[in-house]
């Protein structure tokens, strides 16, 4: 077997499964699933207020099928709302963490241990395993800038006044099923605030890990930016292969106040399902939404899908600041019989609010890759500006590259650009390769990362290494 | 008969509609061919159901003043009897052969015949029924099986007479032919027409077809005309389509265009939208062969309260077919404007080469504008592209005019005009240009003054 084939085949790395005890409540929903969840996690009357009011409304919800993806139906009474790595004692620090979490997350390339990482720069992460948060780096350096950065449950605990003032401000409980669902059972997640005028000093960083089967995974992220600030933050995603199709509902939400900055990256690598018969996978079903709050606020999507066997997601914008700056750069790359439907919202209603979309999507294999995305310019949205773009790549004649863009102007100030094109990599570049002792796959993985620069070169340093090779794997034997 | 309802706020509407449509139906009197014919319209439109607004091509669209409208059929009695003269600024010059319908009815008096090639048909139904019974009895009932547009069952249920046209093979019509369907809302209640026409264009025949659809004002109250338009291109064959849609204010026209392209076949059609409350003009293109290739072009204008929604299907059937499509929309005061154009790419259908452009100028901050330009590809080796645009008149040029000694008014009248030629100076005839360019000029003066 060659070197490339041995390559091409390769399984998928990280669909390990790690033996790690856990604390699993029975499968099924019911008010009393959302009352168990909040009392696990001791949470004040807010919470389970607000657990109980997205739950209620949940059960009156429909599930969506609007989107261009098709799926068995999901039975929510068969899934485990919260499963949680048993804890062995109460850990007092990082040395106290269960080694063979420890060992989970090391396979995984991502250290726990305070060390500094492959490029020397150190990045803070919160790890999340299932259902809970395990360990959060470099707390203690970040609350010396006054900056927050711990599990969702731990800023429950100590940030309620935080919490309470910002949950379900950009997402609200109703704002649509599966983020109801989330509202309702949400286990954990990260919480990150940055005080007035601080530019955090690190990349932070979320891993999620989803290890216990049929459990789904439904956290919640919460970063609010203050006045002056910036942050950038990074989020990466496995799961191990099981037969059994997983949920992951997660919501992200981002609250960017006067003149703050939020730059957020996500590599998204989830098992994929089986690449011949789709069995197992994913699906990544996630609601992320930033809101611009104060003027001349910038909020920053970055995104690379790469996993997953069906991702529907829209990081979107509010840009309700005036001069506020909403930007989405996606890869999208399906392979196999994936399945993607992703986009953004861009939402104006400021003055002078801007926004910029970069989309490319790549399909291969029986793969369908869909680009949907909204770009809504409101009538208060006076000189507010949109440029968008979205490209399609197609490899081999068995997938399907969708676009589906709705553009809404209400004010006539207001100035759209909206392009898109479909190409594919022509015989004519390969042979220019070949002509030149670059073999097949090494220009292929050249072209793609070409057509993909301009979204690459806005993920952090080891972000946009990481992504280009994550694409020269999923690809490799896709074309000649 | 069995009634679907598929979204509860209207089902009162519905079901009066649909009392009021069996009551109209029952009246007519058919040949035996077409009265079945016209029932499997009927049964399909039942079928399919209403639009509701659950459906994405629809969504937008308030049909309510419709449903709800008690419209009543035309009365051939109280037919206005119009005269060349009073028809003479809608009428294009180069057209040497013209059918006239006031009203829906059929004007011999008003309409043109000269210089037919031999084995050409041009008629209305009820003449071509006559002479081309046969033709016309096999042309339709290939059509009416298809589709899942309601409003065009409800159209092949209830038409009247409508305009059959068949060029015979390797026949070229160079002057234009031009059909009329003209409105006069004399009466005091509600009416609606369902206008009809059929093409059949055989291997490599050539002909320019205009149709336009008109309002006379004032319209004493408001009517809805609900047209449907099939044109079927055989081998080779090249035809120009212009639609002109200028119904009075206070109308809603909801119109079809069928188009099938059979090999090497071409196709040029321009839609232009300047009247009317509410309009629909939906263009479906099928590419049945290799080698055919559309050219598509839309512009509205719109001013007042006016609503219009273009919807485009460029379905790519076939291998190395070649379209092209590019809608303007000029919007002004409370104008609405939609614009949802696919392009569908089916996996066999290698070397389509497919490109649409959308462009919208917003002369006022009341108008409101919604475009959505979708792709649906399912095969590799394609050139497909969407393009949209959305905002007002570029403050440098107006400058530029201006530092020239031009008002500010006639600035913005001369870009805007500019910005609508590139569409109407594709329609092939310089007559109808003229008279299109007026109707713009009037209807965006009107705004600046106001």
């Amino acid at each position: 077997m060659s070197t490339l084939e041995s390559i091409a085949n390769q399984e998928y790395k990280y669909g390990f499964r790690s033996d790690i005890e856990s604390d699993v409540i029975p499968k099924g929903l019911t008010e009393d699933t959302v009352r168990l969840i909040s009392a696990r996690k001791n949470e004040p009357a807010f919470m389970l207020e607000f657990r109980l009011k997205a739950f209620r409304h949940w059960q009156k919800m429909e599930e969506p099928h609007w989107a261009n993806v098709d799926y068995p139906a999901i039975d929510y009474q068969d899934i485990i709302y919260y499963a949680a790595p048993k804890p062995k004692a109460k850990k007092k620090s990082l040395d106290e963490v269960d080694p063979e979490l420890l060992k989970t997350f090391d396979k995984l390339g991502i250290s726990l241990t305070e060390q500094k990482r492959l490029s020397g720069v150190p990045i803070a992460v919160d790890a999340v395993f299932d259902s809970v948060s395990v360990a959060t780096t470099f707390k203690k350096d970040l609350l010396k800038h006054g900056i927050i950065f711990c599990s969702f449950s731990e800023a429950v605990q100590e940030y309620p006044e935080l919490v309470e003032k910002y949950l379900g401000s950009v997402v609200p409980t109703t704002d649509n099923f599966f983020a109801a669902l989330n509202s309702a059972v949400f286990s954990d997640g990260s919480f990150c605030y940055i005080p007035p005028d601080t530019v955090c000093p690190m990349d932070l960083s979320t891993y999620f890990r989803i290890n216990t089967e049929g459990a789904g995974q439904f956290e919640r992220t919460l970063i609010i930016c203050d006045r002056n600030s910036k942050v950038s933050y990074l989020e990466g995603c496995t799961a191990p292969m099981f037969d059994t199709n997983q949920l992951h509902a997660a919501v992200v939400e981002l609250v960017a106040l006067e003149n703050a900055e939020i730059k957020y990256s996500t590599v998204q690598n989830w098992f994929a399902g089986d690449p011949k018969t789709g069995k197992g996978g994913i699906y990544n079903f996630v609601t992320k939404r930033g809101k611009c709050l104060g003027d001349h606020s910038h909020i920053s999507w970055t995104q690379v899908e790469t996993g997953s066997a069906i991702t529907w997601k829209y990081p979107s914008c509010i840009l309700q600041g005036d001069y506020s700056k909403g930007e989405f750069y996606s890869v999208a790359l399906t392979n196999n019989l994936q399945q993607a439907d992703t986009g953004t919202k861009m939402i104006h209603i400021g003055k002078n609010t801007t926004s910029t979309i970069i989309s490319k999507g790549i399909s291969a294999g029986k793969s369908t890759n869909a680009y949907r995305g909204m770009v809504s310019m409101k009538k208060s949205a006076t000189n507010a500006r949109n440029f968008t773009q979205c490209d399609s790549m197609l490899i081999g004649s068995n997938c399907a590259a969708n676009t589906f863009p709705v553009i809404e102007v209400q004010n006539k100030t207001a100035r759209v650009e909206h392009e898109a094109s479909t190409s594919k990599i022509s015989e004519d570049q390969l042979f220019y390769f070949r002509q030149r002792g670059i073999e097949t796959e090494e220009a292929m993985s050249a072209i793609i990362n070409g057509f993909c620069k301009e979204v690459f070169r806005e993920l952090p340093g080891e972000f946009a290494v990481e992504a280009t090779r994550l694409l020269g794997l999923k690809l490799e034997n896709t074309v000649g | 008969m069995a009634i679907q309802m598929q979204s509860k706020p209207t089902v009162i509407q519905e079901e009066a509609f649909r009392n009021h449509l069996s009551r109209l139906q029952s009246c007519e009197q058919y040949p035996a061919w077409l009265t079945s014919l016209k029932q499997e319209a009927l049964n399909r439109f039942e079928a399919l159901g209403l639009p509701s607004r659950r459906q994405e091509a629809w969504r937008s669209i308030d049909l309510a003043p419709i449903l709800n409208a008690q419209f009543r059929p035309f009365d051939e009695k109280q037919r206005p009897h119009l005269s060349q003269a009073d028809i003479a600024p809608y009428v294009c010059q180069e057209a040497t052969n013209r059918l006239v319908f006031v009203n829906g009815f059929y004007d011999a008096d008003l309409s043109t015949f000269t210089s037919l090639l031999a084995g050409c048909v041009v008629g209305d139904f009820q003449s071509a029924s006559r002479t081309h019974g046969d033709l016309l009895q096999s042309t339709l009932s290939s059509l009416v099986t298809e589709g899942d547009d309601a409003f065009e069952s409800l159209n092949t249920a209830l038409f009247g007479n409508g305009v059959f046209i068949s060029i015979p093979e390797n026949t070229v019509i160079e002057a234009p032919i031009e059909i009329l369907f003209l409105t006069a809302a004399n009466q005091d209640v509600p009416q609606f027409g369902y206008p009809r026409v059929l093409v059949t264009l055989n291997p490599h025949a050539k002909l320019n077809l205009i149709t336009r659809s008109v309002g006379l004002e004032p319209a004493k109250s408001s009517y809805f005309n609900n047209m449907v338009v099939d044109l079927n291109l055989l081998e080779g064959a090249s035809l120009q389509y212009t639609y002109i849609q200028s119904e009075a204010s206070n109308a809603y026209q909801l119109a079809k265009t069928n188009l099938l392209l059979h090999e090497k076949s071409q196709a040029d059609l321009t839609s232009i939208t300047l009247g009317g409350q509410l309009s629909r003009h939906a263009v479906a293109v099928k590419f049945l062969a290799e080698h055919g290739t559309c050219q598509l072009q839309g512009l509205s204008v719109l001013n007042d309260e006016t609503q219009v929604f273009d919807y485009t299907v460029m379905d790519h059937l076939k291998p190395n077919c070649t379209s092209q499509q590019l809608y303007k929309g000029i919007l002004a005061a409370q104008a609405r404007s939609e614009f949802d154009g696919t392009i569908i790419i089916h996996q066999n259908a290698q070397q389509s080469d497919a490109s649409q452009l959308n462009r919208t100028l917003m002369l006022s901050d009341d108008a409101r504008v919604l475009t959505r330009p979708q792709l649906k590809i399912d095969a590799d080796d394609v050139k497909c592209s969407h393009g949209a645009t959305v905002g007002q008149l570029e403050e440098e040029q107006l400058f530029y005019l201006a530092s020239r000694g031009l008002s500010a008014q006639t600035a913005q009248s001369v870009l805007t005009y500019g910005f609508a030629e590139e569409v109407i100076e594709k329609i092939p005839s310089v007559s109808v240009q003229n008279q299109l360019i007026q109707q713009v000029h009037k209807a965006l003066h009107d705004d600046y003054n106001g």
